[in-house]
């Protein structure tokens, strides 16, 4: 028990620092910097841009960089933005907010619809092949589509609603979905031709009987390690329903500093992403083991 | 644990924290409270040290300058400084400041503070991005007594008053900008100037707040004093298609930088009116690199630009609401010449003829010209932003169907920009200043600077731009840099291609809304709201 | 049977696609400043956008760079997600902690940091973006193939082969893939809908390529600044883009 955990810490601690690592390379594999890049046309003498370059040390060889960058995520001074002068956990955490309450709402969203219609996409209903049309929608339509014509024909008509949370939430819960209730229902059909499940029918079970105690359990797994999947990708932001629907959220700011050369900004958002990946991820192991119905009757 | 139980508690679980998270931020409910839309990412808003227009379109309102241009005559008018003295030599500028102006934080103002101000700009750790330019060739400035402050050049710069005149060169309270010494990027949180409105609140991406200064009372002449508005909240508004729609569902009452689409279907709409604004400064344009072939050779260029449908390409890119531009600066710019109009006017005959005595014919038949053996074709760096690459997108094709190869390289933005041209590699790349006086120009041409994205070295344009920019005297000031836009044409080192016209649009229920002298600041000490 | 109907209404698409351009005589990057956001009409059958091109021959022109940007996404992810993935489980001793460690990086790195990267250094041709693209899907397709395969494992079945002696690549050719294979085609058609959707997303961003070229993706990102005056412009590809990605979906769950 106690070996596993710290397995699992470590393993969690070297992803993290391959992402970091990752981050590095990729950013100083970009050429042009924040600093040049401001003081173009300025009338500043060369010399006053060189000053700022040593002075935040991006003109040392690179492994040195290197050094002090992981140096400085280990000590948890994660630097400052080279524009707006804000520490990156201040630069970040007032992106946060709009970032959390948008991804926990559309996920939660999601999940809803995500297993009902991933349900109904299984069983043979009148509903089925509405709910596997549906889930090709999800899937299928670009999500600035779904949110262009929400945005000009639910919010036209109702004023106010444009800045709120609810639109995007519908926008990217409606998206999430159809990953889930897809793996959902392949996943239950696969089940359905498993021998346990045989076995439950011949013991004379009904249908719903059957997908509540034996199917859905065993279906379930996979389901949940998408959810896990997709709650990664809206933690780190959703950078084109933030840019539409407005929102300050750490996608657009990962955007704007890479764009912007913001090194500090980006390496600090990976960082931040890369540990919030791990331990949903990590939790959503827990929770496999802890849903299994082969394991916990063990 | 029953499997569904287990399932119920996890989403519930996920339930409590979306509701923990949620909060509402919506702190602009009061009736005297407007929304203002800002349009683009603002990567710092100090005026000393970053150099974005958004910036100034807050800060305007925040901070006073020592001298104001009117917004109707462009004539200077006193601000901070009641007066001011210009020796013969044009070297030395005293100015007799205000003694009745206090900052937001209660200090007084006076000479020390202009002092302390200058001081900042000129400070390398502060790396001043426009401030310090736009005071050119100063050699010293001195405090004479409490209120009088002095500014000494080495050469004569006219454009010194139009330099002070600008928000960059705002003045702030010295006991604020003591407070951020050691970290001068932090002062940007917390600004203090002298203005109709005092700085609340700046949150990156989410908003800027400023409210009313109700000890104001140094307004230049041309301020409206009847202004009921309390408090602006600045949102940023990015995404250009849903601007229009903030406005018509009061989510802002005020918002620039509207779709040309947008802004023509608001004639038929009562409740909102467009306040379109002509920027001076560089219209639009594409520099030429003249150091690549084959845009290093004059014909090609002047071909190039006889080959475009200028008006065409700006009714259906700008809606009719641009006018299109003709020179290297657009009409209401100070010494705007107007000789440029109709200079290299859509002539496709003239376009084919220059290319043909430059040597250029499709020898293989495969559409392109060719000279020597070398295809004609020619590279484009295209930013995003202000339509340029859909104004690109009809050049092409306009080229094109001349025999012109041209290959577009899309940069996602500025730095991106700077390093696609960086190795010189480009034929063509679009980039433009605002500014009302031409010494823009300057920036742009003179063979040394660092901004000469056309390569193009010519010393006796060197000699007309540098003439023009220490000149007192108004009117040979035109003619100089009447004749250098004529020289930049001649030389066809730009292709310009519409005015700037900022399309603003504005909730009917708010009045008084004027734009000052430079076109991109509004003046919000004047503004009501009725109800 | 029905996945006869399937493919056969798949393979039609792409031959659809393939000759559209045949359909049509006129350029579709022919601008016309006077013409802009003209609606419907006969001369033009779907209206023309706002640089007063031909929608029609843009979208019948369109479909061969979208296919040719989503396949080779989709390969760039897929093909190399599927080796590692059969490497993973042939040399599991070795390869397991090292592959799931680099998984779980990829994984945790921002795909559109990926994308910036690539497309900077790289440049913006057709090639680059569907690396870009395609290398953003790599790590979600070797997770979902990972963890199929490895279910297969646990089987009874895939035990008693083992103990009768089959190598194991036998076991992963003809036990653990053909299990995996109902999971495998599914994400991939979801992976192919996501190859198209980010493509487009790209050129939302500024990311994009040259805008001229015509392609379903970028034509329905521009198409939207249009979209309360010219609906039109976007509608075609929208249902372009729409039915490839179901058809391509409906073939994978004729897989099952």
């Amino acid at each position: 028990m106690w070996r596993s955990l710290i397995q699992y810490l470590l393993q969690g601690v070297f992803t993290i620092w391959l992402a970091l690592t990752l981050a590095f390379i990729g950013l100083r594999l970009l050429s042009g910097s924040a600093i040049s890049a401001q003081l173009q046309g300025s009338g500043l003498p060369p010399s006053v841009i060189e000053e700022r370059l040593n002075a935040v040390g991006y003109n040392q060889p690179i492994h040195l960089q290197y050094v002090t960058y992981i140096g400085e995520i280990l000590s948890g001074n994660w630097g400052q933005s080279l524009y707006s002068g804000q520490t990156v956990w201040e630069a970040i955490s007032t992106r946060l907010d709009d970032t959390l309450e948008l991804a926990l709402g559309s996920l939660f969203l999601a999940i809803i619809l995500g297993l009902m219609l991933g349900l109904l996409a299984a069983l043979t209903t009148p509903l089925q092949n509405l709910a596997r049309f549906i889930i090709d929608l999800s899937l299928g339509i670009p999500i600035y589509v779904t949110a262009t014509l929400l945005l000009f024909i639910v919010a036209v008509h109702i004023g106010g609603i444009q800045r709120g949370l609810l639109l995007p939430v519908i926008t990217l819960g409606f998206h999430t979905s159809g990953a889930i209730a897809r793996v959902l229902e392949s996943s239950l059909e696969q089940t359905k031709q498993s021998n346990f499940i045989r076995t439950a029918y011949a013991k004379g079970l009904s249908s719903p009987q059957v997908i509540q105690r034996h199917m859905l359990r065993l279906a379930i797994l996979p389901v949940v390690s998408v959810i896990g999947l997709q709650a990664g990708i809206l933690f780190s932001g959703t950078v084109i329903t933030e840019t539409i629907f407005g929102r300050a959220g750490l996608g657009l700011l990962l955007l704007d500093a890479t764009l912007e050369r913001d090194y500090p900004i980006v390496q600090g958002i990976v960082t931040l992403v890369a540990i919030i990946y791990i331990v949903i991820n990590r939790l959503i192991d827990i929770l496999i083991l802890w849903l299994d119905p082969r394991r916990s009757a063990l | 644990m029953h499997h569904t139980v287990k399932l119920m508690l996890i989403l519930s679980l996920l339930i409590v924290l979306v509701g923990c998270t949620t909060e509402t931020t919506d702190d602009c409910t009061a009736p005297d409270c407007i929304v203002y839309g800002l349009t683009l990412n603002v990567s710092g808003i100090d005026p000393h040290i970053n150099r974005s227009t958004e910036l100034g379109i807050v800060l305007r309102n925040v901070y006073d300058t020592l001298v104001y241009r009117h917004p109707d005559t462009n004539e200077f008018v006193s601000g901070l400084a009641l007066s001011w003295d210009i020796s013969d030599d044009g070297l030395t500028y005293d100015f007799t400041l205000r003694q009745d102006v206090t900052f937001h934080d209660g200090t007084l103002f006076n000479a020390d503070a202009v002092a302390t101000n200058f001081a900042r700009i000129f400070n390398d750790d502060v790396a001043s991005q426009r401030s310090r330019f736009l005071l050119g060739p100063i050699q010293s400035y001195q405090v004479v007594d409490d209120f009088t402050f002095r500014i000494q050049l080495s050469q004569p710069f006219t454009p010194l008053l139009d330099s002070l005149s600008q928000v960059y060169l705002g003045i702030a309270s010295p006991i604020a900008l003591a407070e951020f010494e050691d970290d001068q990027l932090r002062y940007q949180f917390h600004q203090v100037g002298t203005g109709p409105f005092k700085f609340v609140e700046y949150l990156p991406e989410e908003h800027i707040i400023i409210e009313r200064n109700p000890d104001y009372a140094w307004q230049p002449e041309f301020y409206d004093t009847q202004g009921t508005l309390q408090r602006i909240e600045f949102r940023f508004f990015r995404d250009a298609s849903t601007r229009l729609l903030a406005l018509e569902n009061g989510d802002a009452q005020i918002m620039g930088e509207l779709l040309p689409n947008d802004a023509q279907a608001l004639a038929s709409n009562p409740d909102i009116d467009l306040v379109p604004v002509e920027i001076p400064g560089q219209p639009l344009q594409f520099y030429f690199n003249t150091q690549q072939a084959p845009t290093d050779d004059l014909a090609v260029r002047q071909a190039l630009i006889y080959a475009i449908n200028r008006a065409a390409i700006v009714d259906a890119v700008y809606g009719g609401f641009s006018p299109v531009a003709w020179g290297p600066v657009s009409q209401p710019t100070d010494f705007y010449n107007r000789g440029v109009v109709d200079v290299y006017a859509y002539n496709l005959d003239q376009a084919r003829s220059l290319l043909a005595q430059a040597g250029y014919e499709d020898t293989n038949g495969d559409a392109i010209l060719d000279r020597d053996g070398e295809p004609l074709a020619i590279t484009v760096v295209q930013p995003p932003w202000g339509f340029v690459p859909e104004v690109v997108q009809f050049l092409q094709d306009q080229w094109r169907s001349l025999g012109i190869d041209v290959t577009v390289e899309p940069v996602p933005g500025y730095v991106a920009l700077l390093e696609a041209t960086a190795d010189g590699d480009y034929n063509l790349v679009s980039f433009d200043q605002p500014g009302l006086d031409p010494y823009i120009l300057n920036l742009a041409y003179l063979s040394e600077s660092d901004d000469n994205w056309t390569g193009y070295e010519n010393s006796d344009l060197d000699a007309l731009l540098i003439q023009a920019a220490q000149e007192a005297d108004a009117e040979e000031r035109r003619l100089l840099y009447g004749r250098a836009q004529g020289v930049i044409l001649e030389q066809a080192l730009i292709m310009p291609i519409r005015d700037y016209v900022n399309l603003n649009a504005a909730s009917s229920t708010i009045t008084g809304l004027e734009f000052d002298s430079y076109g991109w600041f509004p003046l919000l000490y004047g503004v009501s709201v009725e109800n | 049977m029905k996945s006869h109907l399937a493919l056969g209404l798949c393979f039609t698409w792409i031959m659809l696609i393939l000759i559209a351009p045949q359909l049509t005589s006129i350029d579709p990057r022919q601008t016309n400043p006077t013409n802009t956001q003209a609606p419907p009409q006969w001369q033009h059958l779907f209206g023309t956008d706002n640089l007063g091109r031909d929608v029609y021959s843009r979208t019948l022109h369109g479909g061969q760079r979208t296919l040719m940007v989503s396949f080779s996404a989709l390969l760039i992810a897929v093909i190399p997600a599927l080796m590692l993935a059969m490497l993973t489980i042939l040399w599991k001793t070795y390869l397991h902690t090292p592959i799931s460690a680099m998984l779980d990086a990829w994984l945790a790195f921002p795909s559109l940091l990926i994308a910036l990267v690539i497309l900077t250094i790289i440049g913006r041709g057709l090639f680059p973006i569907s690396i870009a693209v395609g290398l953003a899907q790599l790590p979600y397709v070797l997770r979902v193939v990972l963890t199929a395969l490895q279910q297969g494992q646990n089987q009874p079945y895939i035990t008693s082969a083992h103990a009768l002696g089959a190598s194991k690549w036998h076991i992963i050719r003809y036990h653990l893939l053909p299990n995996a294979q109902p999971t495998i085609a599914s994400y991939t058609s979801i992976t192919f809908a996501y190859c198209i959707i980010n493509t487009a997303g790209l050129s939302l961003l500024g990311l994009g390529g040259d805008p001229s070229i015509p392609e379903w993706g970028v034509m329905l990102a521009t198409g939207r600044d249009t979209f309360r005056y010219a609906p039109w412009v976007a509608l075609a590809p929208a249902i372009a883009i729409s039915l490839t990605i179901i058809l391509a979906n409906r073939l994978a769950d004729s897989f099952r």
